[in-house]
This record gives structure tokens, sequence and C-alpha cells, in this order.
């Protein structure tokens, strides 16, 4: 084998295999979309099976997903979460862990977060990153355990975190939200079995619904700060790869960037309607500032490159004079944190308490979201947003005519992950054109 | 002499690579015919050619006088052709019998597996061949020379008159190597045919009849080994004069750098292998330690390079001691490991090679900067290092796994040198290279000795260690038995002392 692929000693055709790895480095970028292609036709076959028209249904789903503001903003919530939960289990995999345990660290974010939420007042600005901090150590720890449990015992993860997370279960649900935490029934309101849960948090711990409110003059200042940093940073990334501007460049983003918040500053001073009812909230945002800092996190940090390294080959890993038993437990806190933090957008952002029912399989929806985007942090944002339309479209499958049920969704994601399980076939196939061409 | 196997014009072409280009040889019956070549040369590409698990672009095969297709090892082995891989393919929790009739069992009332009459027939084959074996033992718990056997066996045993040896002695210690060359001349004597590859040339000369050198996949020439030198395969092989004795000025030594004070450490398995070690290694010289494998020279090199916990003892780098050395500590100090194991050691294989070549400098200015890499840096090094260390394709973006053995160890070989270590421990920096790579990596260690570096060179290839070390030492048992000068020391001598047969009285190395 070693002489057939790319011989780098033959002279005379040095320049023939970077083509060819050109070329392959465009299909393993090809592979997870040719697998959600296939998904989508394992779908329609299997509608038609029912005795359904799959192309009516696929309508209903495109139109259940974009159909409306509301339809959208439900779906990008959705999205919003799976992001936080994928990369939980792509940086865990980054470092060669398999984060069963999304599921629970998931519902340990959430808890602490309706438990800061409500027994916490503080102003909004202090209140939203105590809850994040909270939740974030909370459900690091639940993280934590496992590498912990690894490194000194050398428990597998992969049992351990399936453990923690029938723990996190029994110990949340069945105990705190029934119990200690649950709301208290008074007088004025009949409490339902179904609707109980933890008491409400305090409208401070309320993740903005930006479509739905127009921000309030604090929020207007935040805004427009928030803006300026923002767009000066980007301008200044951009403008350094230029070596002709590198002397003016601060200058030139500084102009940029205060131009850009004079125009933005215009329209949120504008700013007086909102849509009511559109859930969508600022929740999504922590969702894409997670996914650029995990990728800051990975291929821009010296930590990054030991997370990797030791994920690849632990033994090279330690060669290299790099700590593997501490990247296993960071990775894992990491991770933790990430999924917890998926969990305080659920109950900050929609559901404002932990509810009595649950709504689970964000934590193993996470799987899938990492494997579909390959574990890479671009790749697992795509899928998150691909699978919250198809979630949010296959509510509205449910309704007359198709009426087609909604884990119909699920049915998709698990033949996606299947083809992507069949990742070196797919590959295979993909790599015949530049076989023949040779 | 009938001709068992003619190739007539053999072209076999992969995406990128000419891996044969319009070989012809001719193979006679009852002889062993040796092919040599560098890796890369088309070797292994030819051999499965002829075992039909890949189909030549164009050519033809003639065997035993008539033309054949060979379209998979069905076909080859229905022609009497056996080959047996470098990577054995074994069951390792079957017994030796059950591996051997594995695809070609023996049955009784009509679907039953006659185990009995499979080890009766495996224990004859192996004593017809003088190959001694048990088939009951478990390959998992016999060593890789008796592994080797079981496949030689098993293709014998499917009617094999012809068998291909792809790099068998690879695996081998010296020993074994020797069993190995009394199982061919056996096999010769009893009219098989053996085709042997190999890039060791010395082996070559020694069993082969006539050798076929391959390059840049050309036959370049097939000569009688009889009247064949090193020097002059080397040459084929290159294509130019290789050295294959370095001319060394006297080293000019330096203050004691690296010191190892009775060293006691257990392997994996509890067992302890290193039996009270102590060396001092000075800069600007080579030290040179011999031995054959297993007699914990892996484990030395892993206290001493922080990867293992030694139970007792003490390491000094330039006279300051490290009770519990680590890897981190040890780099930090001016040391610098290329591993004998590069898979498993020395390289991340899904990284780049520019992020293989920062490996253990990556936390360091210029590619750390606080916590950030610095891809500029990054990038501007490998570009640097591809380069000067002519890491084939020069493209620092390809992934480590896509390059050939010999320019994986060029990328450790470019890291090690360039993190300016003042002590380098190369443990078989050449394991599986070819001459040229070999060339390569040896005059760099050299060149580190005469910059004044303290080398510390851990070997199983005894030339190796003669053509390169000032000071030698030699390991037995877990304990250096024997030191010389290279000046003084005899290839007999030493050989004798790796074998445990002779030991020193007073060892101070």
């Amino acid at each position: 084998m070693s002489e057939k692929i790319g011989n780098p000693d033959s002279t005379s055709l040095t320049l023939a295999p970077s083509r060819r790895i050109s070329y392959e480095r465009v299909v393993d970028f090809l592979v997870p979309i040719v697998c959600i292609i296939l998904g989508f036709l394992v779908g329609m076959f299997l509608i038609a099976i029912a005795g359904k028209n799959p192309f009516g249904a696929y309508y209903a789903l495109i139109k259940g997903a974009f159909g409306s503001l509301s339809n959208i903003s439900e779906s990008l919530l959705k999205a919003a979460v799976l992001m936080f939960t994928g990369l939980s289990v792509g940086l865990a995999f980054r470092c060669g862990l398999f984060n069963i345990g999304a599921e629970g660290q998931f519902m340990v974010g959430a808890i602490s977060a309706a438990f800061i939420g409500h027994w916490v007042s503080l102003p909004p600005y202090l209140h939203i990153p105590l809850v994040f901090i909270f939740s974030g150590i909370a459900a690091g720890i639940w993280g934590l355990i496992a590498g912990w449990l690894k490194v000194t015992r050398g428990v597998h993860e992969v049992i351990s975190t399936i453990m923690l997370n029938w723990v996190a279960y029994y110990l949340i649900q069945n105990w705190l939200v029934t119990g200690p935490m649950a709301v208290k029934p008074s007088a004025s309101t009949q409490i339902v079995t179904s609707e109980a849960g933890t008491a409400p948090i305090y409208s401070t711990a309320k993740l903005w619904r930006f479509l739905a409110e127009p921000p309030n003059a604090v929020g207007r200042i935040a805004l427009i700060v928030l803006i300026f940093l923002l767009s000066f940073f980007i301008a200044y990334l951009l403008l350094k790869k230029r070596p002709g501007l590198r002397k003016i460049n601060w200058l030139l983003s500084l102009i940029i960037s205060l131009v850009l918040t004079g125009l933005s500053g215009y329209f949120i001073y504008q700013w007086h309607y909102g849509i009511p009812g559109v859930r969508l909230n600022m929740g999504i945002f922590f969702s894409l500032a997670a996914v650029a800092f995990v990728f800051w996190l990975l291929y821009r940090t010296v930590t990054g490159y030991e997370i990797r390294a030791s994920g690849y080959n632990p033994n090279a890993a330690r060669y290299a004079g790099i700590n593997v038993k501490g990247k296993i437990m960071l990775s894992m806190f990491l991770a933790g944190a990430l999924a917890g933090f998926g969990g305080v957008l659920m109950v900050c952002g929609t559901e404002f308490k932990f509810p009595g029912v649950f709504p689970g399989g964000y934590g193993f929806d996470g799987i899938a979201m990492a494997l579909i985007g390959q574990n890479h942090p671009i790749g697992i944002m795509l899928s998150a947003i691909l699978f919250g339309f198809i979630r949010g479209g296959a509510t509205a499958m449910q309704l007359p005519p198709y009426q087609i049920h909604k884990s119909f969704a699920d049915i998709i994601q698990g033949s996606v992950v299947l083809f992507i399980a069949a990742y070196y076939i797919i590959r295979y196939l993909l790599m015949l054109p530049m076989r023949r061409r040779e | 002499m009938a001709a068992v196997i003619e190739l007539k014009g053999i072209t076999k072409r992969f995406p990128g690579v000419l891996a044969n280009d319009h070989i012809d040889l001719t193979i006679n019956e009852q002889e062993v015919f040796a092919i040599v070549g560098e890796n890369g040369a088309g070797k292994t590409t030819l051999m499965n050619i002829i075992y039909g698990l890949y189909q030549p672009d164009s050519g033809k095969i003639i065997i035993k006088g008539k033309e054949r297709r060979i379209s998979g090892p069905g076909d080859a082995i229905a022609l009497g052709i056996g080959m047996v891989h470098q990577h054995f393919m074994l069951i390792p929790v079957f017994t030796v019998a059950e591996n051997v009739v594995l695809g070609t069992e023996p049955t009784k009332y009509g679907g039953y597996l006659d185990l009995e009459r499979a080890r009766r027939e495996v224990k004859e084959f192996s004593e017809k061949f003088g190959m001694k074996i048990d088939p009951d033992a478990r390959v998992e718990h016999i060593s890789v020379g008796m592994q080797q056997r079981v496949e030689i066996i098993k293709a014998l045993f499917r009617g094999a008159d012809i068998l291909i040896l792809d790099e068998p002695t690879a695996a081998l210690t010296p020993l074994e190597t020797q069993e190995l060359f009394e199982t061919i001349r056996s096999l010769k004597a009893q009219g098989k045919t053996v085709i042997f590859i190999s890039h060791k040339l010395q082996e070559v000369l020694t069993i082969a009849d006539r050798i076929a050198v391959l390059r840049n996949g050309k036959a370049v020439g097939v000569v009688d080994a009889k009247s064949a030198t090193t020097t002059q395969l080397a040459r084929m092989m290159v294509g130019r004069d290789v050295i294959l004795e370095y001319e060394k000025a006297p080293p000019r030594l330096g203050d004691v750098l690296l010191e190892a004070h009775n060293l006691v450490a257990q392997n994996d398995r509890g067992v302890t292998t290193v039996k009270g070690v102590s060396f001092h290694l000075r800069s600007g010289e080579i030290l040179g330690i011999a031995g054959v494998e297993g007699n914990g020279q892996t484990e030395l090199v892993e206290v001493l390079t922080g990867l293992r916990a030694p139970l007792s003892g003490e390491i000094r780098i330039k006279g300051k001691p490290f009770f519990r050395p680590d890897a981190k500590s040890l780099r930090r100090s001016g040391m610098a490991h290329i591993p004998a194991d590069r898979h498993k050691l020395g390289l991340v294989l899904p990284f780049n090679v520019a992020e293989n070549l920062i490996l253990g400098m990556h936390n360091l200015p210029p590619f750390a900067r606080g916590n950030g890499l610095n891809r500029e840096a990054i990038e501007e090094f490998a570009q640097s290092k591809v380069l000067e260390f002519d890491i084939r394709p020069h493209d620092y973006k390809i992934k480590a796994n896509k390059l050939s053995g010999g320019n994986q160890q060029k990328v450790i070989v470019a890291r090690e040198i360039s993190s300016k270590p003042e002590i380098m421990i190369a443990s078989q920096p050449t394991r599986g290279l070819d001459v040229g790579a070999t060339e390569f990596v040896h005059k760099q260690l050299l060149e580190e000795r005469d910059k004044g570096k303290a080398v510390l060179l851990v070997s199983l290839e005894l030339d190796e260690i003669l053509s390169l070390s000032d000071r030698i030492a030699v390991m037995y048992g877990g304990e250096i038995v024997a030191a010389f000068d290279s000046r003084e020391a005899t290839e007999e001598e030493i050989g004798l002392c790796m074998l445990g047969a002779k030991r020193q009285e007073h060892v101070y190395v």
C-alpha cells in the first residue's frame, strides 16, 4: 500500500498528488451533504410507503419551516439549542472523548438556570450573566465527573456519561422538580400535573425576544456599544491580512466601525415596534458566539492544539510534553458547560421554568449534530440550523392533509447518521471520477 | 533451469505515480530470487500484481510457460503461488492449526470440521520443511518469528511452490532471521522457488541466488548474488554513490550533559526490564547502545525521555538531578527525542506536516503568543523545514498520514533537530527506512555530534551502531554488560555480548 499512494520520491510526478489531495478536500466536504440528500430520499421513500404524497409532504415541511416569521423563529430556537449540544459532543470528540452525557449536562444546566432565575433577584445585565456562569459551572462539573473518573480510575467516558444521564434525570426530574423546587400551589391557581415544574424565573433572567419587544434605553445603549466593538473587531481581523494596510489598519477599522455604528444607531433609535408572539431570542447569538469560540479555541490556540493532539494520538501528545489528563478534564468540563448553556437557552429563552414535562432529546440530538457536522464547529452550526428547520417543519407536517407524525424528523436525522456511518463507502464513490481520470 | 515466472513489460500506474514501468523479469525454478529497492520503488506493487491483488495496466505474466491472467489471490493460489505479507494475516485467538487450514478446512461426516486431521497435516508439513512449531499454540501467544512460520506453512498447505516473502525480516530478531534463512534453504532444497523482497542489502547477499534491483518503478538490473557487493547494489538502488561508511573526525568532547545512575524500571506488564543502568554522555559524542530487541532498551529510552517513571535511580542533566522526570521539563532542559515508533509516538498522523513540525515546541515562542498560535510563524517555519529537509511533497498542508515512511521520519528528524537540543536521544532512527533516507538521518546525527551536541543512539542494527558511535555500550537482560571504544570494538565481540555469551567485569560507560 505504501508504494501505491502518492509516492513522493518519483521525481517527475510530484505535482499530481497535490491535485488529488485538493480534490479529496472537496470530497471530504461533500460527503455530509450527500448523506443529507440521501437521508431526504429515504424519508421520501418512507412517506411513499405510508401511502402519502412525498412531494406534498416535503412542501408542507418547507412551508412549516419557512412559511412565516414565527415558523422561522421556532426553527431557529431549536437550532440554537442543537448548536450548543452539538458543540458539546463535537468538542469532546476532538479530544478523543465520546460524550454521551450531553443530555444530563443539558438538564443540569437547565435546572441551574431555573434555580438562579427564580431564587436570585438582580438587574438583567447581571442576572443573565450570572445564570450563564452558574449553569456553565454546574453542568461543566457534571461533565468533569466523567473526565475525572477517566483519568484517575480509567472509567470509560461512554459508560460514566450514560450513567450520569440517569443520575441527573432522577435527581432533577423526580426529586428537585417535584420536591424542593416545585412551584407551591396557591389558592388562586390550580396546578395541573402536566403544567407543573419549578417556579417561574424572574423576567430579569429572561432572554430578550428581540423580534417581539423593542429594546429599552439601557438595551439600546448596550446594543450600540456591542455593534461598535464587534464591527471594529471584525474589520480589524479582515484588514490585518492585507499587508499594504498594516500600519493604518486600526484607523481604518475605527472609521468603518464608526460608520456602521452610526447607521445602525439610527435604526435602533427608531425601533419602536415588535411582532408579538415571536419567541426567537438573543440565545441564538450566544450559540453563534459559542461556535466562534470553539473554532477559535480548537484551531487558534495552544490549548486547542493540545486538545486535538491528545485526541488523535495521546501517546504522541505525552511524548511532546502535553498534559493529556489535564486536557481530558478540561475538554469534559467545557463540553458539559456547552451542553448546559443549551439548557439555559431552553429555560431562559422559551420555557421560563424547568417544565414538569421535560422536552428531552436535545442532548442526544447533539451527538447526531456532531456526527453530521464532522465534529467541526462550522459543520455543527450548519447541521444544527438544518435540523432546526427540519424539526420546525415537521411540526407543521402533522397537520392535515398529510398528518405525518413529527418523529419523521428523527427518521431523517437517523438515516443521515447511518449514511455518515457509511462515510468510507460514500467517500469511495465520490472519489471514483478521480480514479477514472487517472 | 526452467523459468517459472516471466514478466514482460509489466506497467502499473497509480494516481500520480508510475509504480511499475515496463518491468521484464525472469524467475527460475528452485532459486531464491531477491527484489531490492528503496521504499516506493515498486517492489510490493509488482508482487501484488503476481499475486493477483492488482491488475497490470499492460504487460504479460507467464507462469510455467503459459500466459496467465491472475484476477485475484484465488487464481494465484491455484497456480501454486503463495504470498507472506509484511503484516501477517492471522487470527490471534485461533491456534496454529486452525489458522493454517482457514479457508481450506478439512471436513468429515460431510461438513464437520476435522481438526484432528488439520493438526496432523500441519505437523507433517512443519517437519517436512524443518520448521518446528506447536500446532496447538494460540497465535497470540507465539513470537513474531513463529507467526511468520505459520504464514509460510499456510501458503505451502495450499499447494504453493512459488513463495513470495514481502520484507520478511523487517520484524525479526537476528536469531529469528537466521532461522528463517534455514527454512528458505530447506524450501529451496525441496524444489520450491522463493521470491524475497527486501531493502536490507547484506541479507539479500546472504540468502539470494540472483538479485533484481528496482528504482522508480523500473528494473535497473539483475545481478548474481555471488559476484555482487553492497556498494554496487546501493548505487543501483539509489542511482548515485551512497556512503555506507562515514568519515568521522575524532570527537571533540565537552562537558557531561546527561547522566544516568542506577536506573531501574519495569515494563507495562510489571516485569523489571531495566536493572540498574548507569552511563554518562558528553557533548560532542555519540554513545551507541547495542542489543537484541527486548533487552530493556525500549524502557530505558522511555525513562530517559520522561515517558515512563523509573522505580529507582536518577537522571542528571548538566548536573541537575531530575527525580520525577517528565517529557515537558526534559524538553525544556534541552532534550530531543527521535522515537523508535514514529506512528505511535513521533507523529499525530491526522495533523498536517506544519502541525507535526511544531509538536513539542507548540507552546513556545515564536509558535505560541500567550495561548494563541502564531500561524504565520508556524507556516513560515514549516515552509523552510520542508525545503531544508526535502520533505516530499513540498506541501506542509498535507496530512502526515499521506507521507511515505521516509518522509514521515524526515518530519520527526527535522522537528527534533530544529528544537535546538543539547541532548539528542535517537531510538532506532532509521527503522524501516531505505538506503537513501537512512544515509540522510545518519548524516544529520553526525552533524549534531560535530555541532557539540550529545547524542545517544539506541539501535538494533549493529552496523548502524558501529558506523556512527564513538563509544558503544551493550545491553543484555536489562543491564549494560560491556562498553567499548568504537575504534577498538569488533563486531564479533559485541555480538557475543549482545547474546549474553560474554560480559565485562567492570563496566564504566
